[in-house]
């Protein structure tokens, strides 16, 4: 059954919604988009239970905890949040798989100390997209610190795009790239913050958090 | 029946070649209550860890451990959760769970019972553990001594035939210890489950035992009776963590049985019929190193009142010791002291700005890799310091790496660093055993010597009394007795050391071992 | 008491995610003021109506910065009332401008009461079901984080008699990466102790307090039916180019009707409960 829809609902169900949302009409961007945004990351949680055992599921708790206090902990510098960089870094080191339940957990539970909204589908789309792509990318990530600077920058972007998108289609209830163009332009600000922070956390936390996981691997055999 | 059977184990650590474990002979009986004591590095720990297949450590091993007849390594993975339960130290990080009642449903899930044994299984041990008004509390907002209850209620549940339990009680406060022993002990009694506990501090768990296993360098140096223990035991470091009245009789040489408790030592020392008494140190000394009037502190406007008119002053160079219930504010008043936190009214003076902080975890006071880096980023001229702790050996350690006594002294050492006149200590014997304890009290007493101020707030009442120049007893926010350490605890009735209760009325100011066996000598010699 | 947030966790996301997607999906002014009615008493009755009449500042700055920049992105619509820079604002952008705030609003006073009525408890229970893994995670990660803030707390005043004279950005992370380290040690601790109870182990249950009572199939029946009902027989709005109200018809009629009793549920649900409660006090 669950193997079914892992298929099913990339393959089928996710086109569906689009296609529907499109032939009804142009209004209910907003709405196929939320459908679409919670479909792409049933799979992963739905392959939760083969993927995660033993210390492996612990540590996924540990890095999605960090990154949630992280908001707490940071609240005093605006926008200079550290969860991108511990999805990223948590992906580089266990997986694809491992980094999209980061980011898509690390959006669930920091909205549910601060506030769950139409907005939380695209935060677990955006977080978890970002760290599936940093597993895959994770061998070059690790190896240069130009390519983990330019993904850094690249990351900033992509969540604020995504951010975007939805700040414009919730406003307009479609797509309308001109209100799309004014959001991007008003939160440039913010999405240079998102950067900035990317960057220095993920060149400050990296290498830290690289030697403590070969250290817990050389440790207790992980 | 037998639980265990363990025939001829040794053990070694991977690239290390010293045996953790050796040669170990033991047969522990069904229903026995087991203690195990010995200094740490004994090798406690790595023979209570083998008893479990889920925790036993990688490395060499030979001989054989029997579970009721049966290889234990061949014990079903089934068999071995439910079976054989196990409790470690850090009452925190055991949990798992945010919620009491999903804590102690934890193991049922895992055995995969029917939700209506685990919801009846989970309602009986929570109140058979006195946890029912904390059922559906946050286990964050759990204090130390619930959380270990809680963790010992979770493996319970699973209804096990054996528990074992390493040095449990040694990050709760006095009374929280004495409740989980209690708890344990009455778990004994009504259920006939085995224990095997490794403990470091005697007082109040000895009596408890059916047996003593002592352990030194890794093998087993004796095992027997609770009193044939205080008989036989050679004179080694492990005879001073026995029980005062035990140390006593065997002083004494006594013919009587070994007493175990405060109430059977008394019977040893009624018949010294004689005054002869402790005489009170008293420091004179006029520089006041910082006092505080009349502070009152909360840390919300709409919370309780933590110190409520609390006044104290320190001299320079003496070494003062704030005892008191958890919850009376200590921990809050070195915050204030160290200007963390500041009083909405009252006045605290300090003489000099130099003031440092050991908190009660002191991994928290590195954020290097290594303690060289940790030391250079506070001051590059570390190297005469770390000789006279004696660290130079441990530099390129990795600082949580390193052992509880090994933790304090660092801490101490990079603390010294910074070149402070006051030093602020926070429950710094937590975890040590009893030798650590006096090594790091010897420190203390030399940082004093040299001129340093010292306020340690501490659960300890024997470190304290033994290192101490005056105590203050902490209650509601307020100082409310405060005296030389010695009158301090002879005047205190339950507020102080098992020496000073069992030596009550007899000779006056005996307030630790020492004391003691300083009249006792005294009394024999006229 | 027997109120509207004991429901079943199933039962009470079944309801919000009705009440969500029929605002988002719909814009038709007359169930958005409906479903906005609904939600506000609802957080009324459970946040206190102080609470909620201090809300309504923000929401309404929301709703007229989406009703009065609508016309500014969008030019369709056949009624010019004026220019700016050439661009027509219309009439029937600015109407749907506010009918799209009114449906934001709206969703997010049902959100604030999600948010109200899901504790960590119903959480674990939803991600429980989709796998029990899952569950526990969600479980563990809610005890680990105000642990690590009180760690990084901790660490941070620890870290005061050393360096005080560097930036804040600087000290934070130093303070930061210490709790990394403490939490990825103590995590080997809290993995041990899992194994040591047998995690890992196959068939593992998943045990919570909810039970799915005959009254929860009831409530959820009736939301159900209502909603079908009001999905049948709604008609939208045509906004572009003249705005042209719904069809008037019995169908459409009982559709409003049915959606206005189903977006009060929660309401009367909790006055009721209330009123019984206050009964059966005053009788002891």
């Amino acid at each position: 059954m669950k193997k079914l829809l892992k298929i099913l609902i990339p393959c089928l169900l996710i086109p569906v919604v689009i296609i529907i949302g499109v032939i009804t009409g142009d209004k209910n961007y907003a709405a196929v988009s939320v459908i679409v945004a919670v479909l792409a990351c049933v799979p992963f949680f739905l392959s939760f239970e083969s993927t995660f055992t033993g210390r492996k599921i612990v540590i996924l708790a540990v890095m999605t905890a960090l990154s949630v206090a992280g908001r707490f902990i940071f609240a005093p510098i605006p926008f200079f949040k550290p969860v991108t960089a511990m999805v990223i870094i948590a992906a580089m080191y266990f997986g694809a798989e491992f980094g999209f339940l980061t980011g898509a957990l690390s959006a669930v539970l920091s909205n549910f100390y601060f506030g769950q909204g139409p907005w939380t589908p695209f935060q677990m789309f955006a977080w978890g997209f970002i760290g599936f792509i940093s597993g895959v990318l994770a061998d070059p990530l690790r190896r240069s610190k130009i390519a983990l600077v330019l993904y850094a920058i690249g990351s900033g972007f992509v969540y604020s795009l995504i951010m975007d998108t939805w700040t414009s289609m919730w406003a307009d209830g479609s797509f309308v790239l001109s209100r799309f163009l004014a959001a991007t332009y008003v939160s440039l600000p913010v999405t240079a913050v998102y950067i900035a922070s990317n960057i220095i956390f993920l060149l400050v936390l990296t290498p830290l958090i690289g030697a403590k996981i070969e250290r817990l691997i050389t440790k207790y055999g992980l | 029946m037998e639980d265990f059977r363990i025939e001829n184990l040794s053990f070694k650590y991977p690239k290390s070649d010293e045996y953790a474990l050796s040669d170990i002979k033991l047969c522990v009986k069904s229903g026995e209550f087991l203690l195990v004591i010995g200094e740490s590095g004994s090798g406690k720990t790595t023979l209570l860890r083998m008893l479990k297949n889920e925790l036993r450590p990688h490395g060499e091993m030979s001989g054989e451990i029997l579970f009721r007849g049966n290889n234990i390594a061949s014990l079903d993975e089934r068999e071995s959760a439910k079976r054989i339960g196990f409790i470690m130290q850090d009452p925190d990080s055991q949990i798992v769970s945010d919620r009491v009642y999903s804590e102690i449903s934890f193991g049922l899930e895992n055995l995969g019972l029917e939700k209506e044994v685990i919801r009846a299984r989970v309602a009986e041990f929570a109140s058979y553990f006195g946890l029912n008004a904390e059922f559906e509390r946050s286990t964050v907002t759990l204090s130390g001594g619930q959380k270990q209850l809680l963790n010992l209620a979770s493996v319970m549940a699973m209804e096990p035939d054996v528990i074992v339990l390493d040095e449990p009680t040694s990050q709760l406060d006095p009374i929280a210890a004495v409740e989980f022993l209690d708890a344990l002990k009455r778990l004994n009694d009504d259920f006939g489950v085995t224990i095997i506990i490794a403990e470091h501090h005697l007082e109040n768990i000895y009596k408890y035992a059916d047996r003593v296993l002592c352990m030194e360098n890794g093998s087993v140096r004796l095992c027997d009776s609770p009193r044939e223990v205080v008989r036989k035991l050679e004179d080694c470091k492990i005879a001073y963590t026995l029980p005062v009245s035990a140390r006593l009789y065997r002083e004494l040489n006594d013919k009587l049985n070994p007493p175990l408790t405060i109430k059977e030592g008394r019977e040893l020392i009624r018949k010294f019929k004689n005054d002869y008494y402790i005489s009170q140190k008293e420091l004179k000394n006029e520089n006041i190193a910082f006092s505080c009037r009349e502070v009152w502190f909360r840390y919300e406007k709409n919370s309780a009142d933590i110190l409520k008119g609390f006044s104290l002053k320190v001299y320079r160079g003496e070494f003062y010791s704030v005892v008191g219930e958890n919850g009376c504010g200590k921990s809050t008043l070195l915050k204030l002291l160290n200007g963390s936190v500041k009083q909405y009214r009252g006045r605290v003076k300090q003489e000099s700005a130099a003031v440092a902080y050991l908190p009660q975890n002191p991994k928290n006071l590195f954020v290097k890799d290594t303690l060289e880096d940790d030391f250079k980023s506070v001051d590059n001229s570390y190297m005469e310091l770390c000789r006279r702790f004696n660290l130079q050996n441990l530099l390129n350690r990795h600082p949580y790496d390193l052992s509880g006594g090994e933790l304090e002294r660092t801490a101490l050492c990079k603390l010294l660093l910074t070149k402070p006149e006051v030093l602020l200590l926070d429950e710094p014997t937590k975890g040590l055993d009893a030798f650590k304890k006096q090594e790091l009290g010897k420190l203390l007493r030399e940082l004093s010597g040299e001129g340093i101020t010292i306020v340690c707030v501490t659960h300890d009442l024997d470190f304290a009394a033994e290192f101490a120049d005056r105590c203050g007893l902490l209650f509601d926010g307020e100082i409310t007795s405060e005296n030389f350490t010695n009158a301090f605890f002879t005047n205190n009735s339950f507020y102080t050391t098992s020496s000073a209760k069992l030596s009550k009325g007899v000779f006056r100011n005996a307030v630790t071992y020492g004391d003691l066996l300083e009249c006792v000598k005294a009394v024999d010699r006229r | 008491m027997n109120t509207f947030r004991n429901l079943h966790p199933l039962t009470l996301l079944c309801y919000f995610a009705f009440m969500i997607v029929f605002s988002v999906f719909n814009f038709n002014p007359i169930y958005l003021a409906l479903s906005l009615f609904g939600a506000v008493m609802y957080a009324a009755v459970i946040q206190g109506a102080g609470v909620v009449l201090r809300s309504f500042v923000g929401y309404f700055a929301m709703f007229l910065l989406i009703a009065v920049t609508n016309p500014l992105f969008s030019h369709n619509g056949a009624t010019a009332l004026f220019f700016i820079n050439d661009n027509r604002v219309t009439l029937e952008a600015l109407v749907y401008g506010a009918v799209l705030g009114l449906a934001i609003v709206a969703a997010l006073y049902w959100f604030r009461s999600f948010n109200e009525v899901f504790d960590s408890e119903k959480y674990r229970f939803i991600f429980g079901r989709i796998s029990p893994g899952l569950g526990l995670v969600f479980s563990m990660i809610l005890r680990f984080v105000p642990e690590l803030v009180r760690s990084f707390r901790d660490i941070k005043s620890a870290q005061r008699a050393f360096g005080s004279n560097q930036g804040r950005v600087k000290r934070y992370l130093g303070s930061f990466s210490a709790v990394i380290t403490q939490s990825l040690e103590n995590g080997v601790i809290t993995s041990d102790s899992m194994n040591a109870r047998g995690f890992g182990l196959k068939h593992r249950g998943l045990y919570s307090r909810f039970r799915f009572t005959l009254y929860d199939g009831v409530y959820l029946g009736v939301a159900a039916v209502l909603f079908s009902i009001a999905c049948i027989g709604a008609r939208g709005f045509e906004y572009y180019p003249y705005i042209k109200p719904m069809e008037f018809s019995a169908m459409s009629i009982l559709s409003v009707c049915a959606f206005g009793a189903l977006s009060l549920i929660p309401f009367i649900f909790e006055v009721k409960e209330g009123i019984k409660w206050r009964i059966s006090v005053s009788r002891i």
